[in-house]
């Protein structure tokens, strides 16, 4: 049960389709004075960044009456923005956020080291939109719903490799990548059958 | 001038930014017309699920919300992956370029699990019920704009100051392609349309990867800032990106009309010109006097 809007307030929740916390923070239209933050996330490219699977849903908050503008950022250079959001006393609004998350799950990051960075590019890789490090724990790239190509690269071993993401709304796109020795014993089974 | 107005401007600087920002904004209609010729007047327009439309110029990356595009046509075939596209903005500007309209296409299982694809299709409302039409099979949108809905400037001109001091006129200002200028205050990401800024004036960091910034706009307000101006090489950047990105955070038109670029290394100052009110209401005048002449 959510606790009772506080006197004199209006509520305004978030809603981003099962993530519980994002970096945002609301501006107030008529003053243009910022009224909240809430920056509760890592970098993307932190090495200890990682879901815990028992976030806190951070995404509801008590407002005075007026009208806001949302901005939420995400893991990489573009932000969502949600203009024109109207928070009435003791009236609670929803307002959808439409990110994506995705994750990436590496197979043979042993012979690399335990984490490896990566890039993030627009679909025509002619953009660096933002950057990622692979990682043991569960972790989730937010970023605003579209497509995006990731590429890892470690010159010392010659692999190399993009790979095309889709991210919806409310969904959690699995990036599976495998090096060549991950790959090659399959290759013999496949060929033994 | 009074506090609100002024408040407000700040606002706008904060907020009504351009380029790689996906605003959820008000309701966009529009007139759609498909391959065959059939026409749908649309109401809650939206292409791949967004209001913003992504679209490539000169193989850059452009995102426009689409309360500043006037018209959109599509060339090219159905079957195209990209297709060429003709962007005319509200401000009269024509871009040029590609867009995506079959990339949903990709051989990859792992790509998409749960079944889920970004689907390539205009979607909205018509009087006669909900309106799904593959990307690929949209000749023209022609938007619905209200008369009261402010057309935002597309190009900002003004001067870069290099290290050495010397100075440079440009034209069509722009950062990393963008409409805005992106920086950071610890762990928040903050971003302001170059139209709002006057002067952005760049501090020393020997040997940092962050570059200290100070931002003043247009109405006086001074925020600071940095800005990651590194210029080591990341794995997998390849040639190109890496000197875009390291040379030409700046880019712009000279006088002479050759490309401009500098980077975060070497710049020192970027001066926005604005024109003062005087002239804004001068130049709205004359327009207003060209306009009844040539109706004579």
């Amino acid at each position: 049960m959510p606790p009772p809007i506080n006197e004199g307030k209006g509520r305004l929740s978030l809603q981003a389709a099962g993530i519980n916390q994002l970096n945002f923070y609301i501006v107030d239209a008529a003053t243009g004075d910022e009224v909240y933050e809430d920056m509760p996330r890592v970098s993307s490219w932190s090495p200890s960044a990682y879901d815990s699977g028992a976030e806190q849903n951070r995404l509801t908050v008590d407002l005075d009456p007026g009208t806001y503008t949302v901005v939420v950022n995400t893991d990489i250079d573009d932000d969502v923005v949600i203009d024109d959001v109207v928070v009435q006393m003791g009236q609670e609004i929803y307002k959808t956020v439409r990110v994506g998350r995705f994750q990436v799950r590496f197979q043979g990051a042993s012979s690399f080291g335990s984490q490896i960075p990566f890039l993030i590019f627009d679909w025509n890789m002619s953009t660096i939109l933002g950057r990622g490090m692979t990682s043991s724990e569960v972790r989730r790239f937010i970023v605003p719903e579209g497509r995006y190509k990731i590429r890892i690269e470690n010159s010392a071993s010659g692999f190399d490799i993009i790979k095309p993401v889709e991210v919806n709304f409310g969904r959690i796109t699995q990036v599976n990548i495998r090096t060549q020795t991950q790959e090659e014993p399959e290759t013999e089974q496949s060929q033994q059958n | 001038m009074s506090s609100l107005p002024l408040s407000r401007l700040v606002l706008c600087a904060v907020l009504l930014v351009a380029g790689v920002v996906t605003v959820q904004a008000a309701d966009i209609e529009a007139t759609v017309v498909d391959r065959k010729g059939v026409r749908y007047a649309v109401r809650k327009l939206e292409i791949r699920g967004s209001t913003t439309l992504e679209y490539y110029v000169s193989g850059k990356r452009r995102r426009m919300d689409m309360a500043r595009i006037e018209r959109i046509h599509i060339a090219g075939t159905a079957q195209d992956q990209e297709a060429p596209v003709t962007v005319t903005l509200r401000t009269g500007r024509i871009e040029e370029g590609t867009i995506i309209i079959n990339a949903g296409s990709s051989p990859d299982n792992d790509i998409a699990a749960g079944g889920s694809h970004v689907s390539d299709r205009l979607t909205g409302s018509t009087s006669l019920g909900p309106l799904f039409v593959p990307l690929s099979d949209v000749r023209d949108v022609f938007f619905v704009h209200d008369e009261n809905e402010p057309i935002v400037p597309d190009a900002v001109t003004g001067s870069i100051v290099d290290e050495r001091g010397r100075r440079f006129a440009v034209s069509d200002i722009r950062y990393r392609g963008d409409e805005a200028f992106r920086f950071q205050q610890g762990r928040k990401k903050r971003r302001v349309a170059l139209r709002h800024v006057s002067r952005l004036e760049f501090g020393d960091s020997p040997g940092g990867e962050m570059r200290p910034v100070k931002i003043t706009y247009r109405t006086g307000r001074v925020v600071q800032g940095e800005v990651d101006a590194s210029t080591v090489r990341m794995a997998g950047e390849g040639d190109h990106v890496y000197r875009t990105r390291v040379d030409s955070a700046f880019t712009g038109i000279s006088p002479s009309g050759v490309a401009y670029g500098i980077g975060l290394k070497t710049v020192m100052l970027v001066l926005i010109d604005h024109e003062t009110d005087e002239e804004a209401s001068d130049e709205s005048r004359a327009t207003a006097e060209e306009g009844v002449s040539s109706d004579h």
